[in-house]
């Protein structure tokens, strides 16, 4: 069976590109995959493009038919994945069958979200809310995802003890590898006490336990081994790409302090690409508040549970330690623009396992893996990279 | 939400009706046309007792756009005595902060207004339980 590769990938800074139209962001992402290969936009024959809301965010539908006309890639079959937060990753997973299934020879993935038009936050929780939780029976009532999240930090802490200190230190954590990254939104560095003292969004979380509003794109062109060593040396492989499900509602899993949707995701992500947890080099995963970082982590099995607040707090998960999480800041300080981050999320592991991510570089890090999660766990998007 | 969707929603939010398959015995609420487990499109229609206790809650500052005008207030998840679980906001608190484990019963109230001079939507939320004779 022939290697399904990442032949090349890009990002746009990740921040408020208030002169910038989405399609301005998605053209740009597309110019710089494709340009460095030699190959032009027209020689694309399917476009994926992962956003989660630009009807709501930009009154703007058909991403698929706009960009494709911004290119002149008229000849391409060019449509939008949408899996609320998880839409990039799952517009991800959608390129790869394309290939994979032998219909295209090469797939675009456009991940791109215009948000900061929408100027204020009670807005943005309620398209958020709106997209991503049961609208009738959990937004309607006045429950927003921030306080979702809130009660599974507060689940995480009765259960297995982890304090509230530890929880914080994942944003401390990611801004210091934004503070690294060139591309991301924030890179200053923060403390426990500043994420801590600042204002409470629903209790006990704050505003630094959550992402800020960005605009952005990100760009992978997916293809077959044989057809990237026409274009480049330089690839990675797709070794697995799943996608589970979990309760949209909270209220209805077993308990609420675990992300089941993550844990079935990842068993079938190791079990395609014929690895274990122990073997993974690098990790970006979805930290759209502090404690789905460390949910996720357990998850994913890469800590046991009850243990990842308390490994981030003990330094284990930065670049240069034993499990390197979300080197490229993460949503928290790279930039949370919702279709863009997921594939975003790639384009850090195929830095990564070239060797090409600079200052915040991993050594030797030969297999990557990145999750992505919509609300509370709806649904979880994996996939593992490896070098060639 | 639109008006259609609030007529729709009329049983369920107004006097929390599930619906029960009596094939396999199992209540939903949120009510379902179809039983997930066995395929029964005859399902029963129920009405739940609207009593429980509280499994979580959060003090919600920063509200969605529809919700900022009784913020700030507490949400959380309620287990009733049919075993069910559901999300809403609690009221009538007073002073006190909510408790987990403490006994909440439904109360009939405001959603949020749609506009200036729109429909107000209504619904349950859930209150601390009132002390009945036999207490």
């Amino acid at each position: 069976m022939e290697k399904i590769v990442i032949a090349s990938a890009s990002m746009t800074k990740f921040t408020d590109h208030y002169d910038k139209d989405i399609r301005h962001l998605a053209s740009e992402v597309i110019a710089s995959t494709t340009l460095p290969l030699n190959l032009s936009p027209k020689d694309i024959d399917a476009l994926v493009i992962g956003s989660m809301a630009s009807q709501l965010f930009t009154r703007q539908g058909n991403l698929g038919a706009l960009i494709a006309q911004e290119n002149y890639m008229y000849n391409a079959s060019a449509f939008t994945v949408e899996a609320g937060e998880a839409s990039g990753q799952a517009a991800v997973r959608a390129a790869y069958s394309l290939i994979k299934s032998g219909m295209h020879d090469y797939a675009l993935v456009v991940g791109v979200e215009k948000v900061t038009d929408v100027l204020k936050l009670p807005k943005l929780q309620s398209i958020v809310g709106y997209v991503n939780m049961d609208s009738r029976y959990e937004v309607d009532m006045g429950l927003t995802l921030a306080s979702m999240y809130a009660m599974m930090a507060k689940a995480h802490m009765k259960k297995f003890g982890t304090k509230r200190e530890q929880i914080a230190s994942v944003a401390v954590k990611n801004h210091f590898h934004g503070s690294l990254n060139p591309l991301a939104q924030y890179r200053n560095k923060l403390s426990v006490e500043k994420v801590l003292s600042s204002e409470i969004v629903a209790s006990p979380l704050t505003l630094f336990d959550t992402c800020a509003a960005a605009d952005g794109a990100a760009a992978l062109l997916i293809t077959t081994e044989s057809k990237a060593k026409e274009l480049t040396d330089e690839y990675v492989e797709i070794k697995a790409s799943t996608l589970a499900h979990s309760p949209v509602r909270l209220a209805d899993r077993e308990n609420l302090y675990s992300i089941p949707s993550i844990k079935l995701a990842a068993e079938k992500a190791y079990e395609m690409a014929n690895v274990t947890p122990d073997k993974i080099d690098v990790v970006e995963v979805h930290d759209s508040y502090t404690i789905t970082e460390i949910i996720a982590l357990e998850e994913l099995g890469l800590f046991k549970r009850g243990e990842a607040g308390k490994a981030t707090e003990e330094k284990q998960t930065y670049f240069n330690s034993s499990i390197p999480v979300n080197t490229s800041g993460g949503m928290k300080a790279r930039g949370y623009p919702f279709g863009a981050a997921g594939v975003a999320q790639l384009v850090e592991l195929y830095l990564q396992l070239l060797s090409k991510a600079g200052d915040r570089q991993v050594k030797d890090a030969e297999l990557g893996l990145a999750q992505a999660v919509a609300g509370t766990g709806g649904t979880s998007v994996v996939h593992i990279l490896s070098t060639v | 939400m639109s008006i259609a969707d609030y007529w729709r929603l009329e049983a369920p939010r107004f006097r929390l009706e599930a619906t029960k398959c009596e094939k396999c015995e199992k209540l939903y609420f949120p009510p379902k046309v179809v039983c997930p487990q066995c395929g029964n499109k005859e399902l029963k229609k129920v009405e739940i007792s609207g009593k429980g206790k509280l499994i979580s809650f959060s003090r919600i500052d920063k509200p969605a756009d529809e919700h900022t005008y009784v913020a700030p207030y507490y949400v959380g998840i309620i287990e009733l005595e049919e075993g069910i679980r559901l999300s809403g906001s609690l009221v009538d608190l007073g002073d006190k902060e909510p408790e987990e484990g403490m006994k909440v019963e439904i109360a009939f109230r405001k959603y949020y207004p749609v506009g200036d001079e729109g429909v107000i939507y209504y619904g349950y939320k859930f209150r601390p339980l009132l002390m009945s004779l036999e207490d």
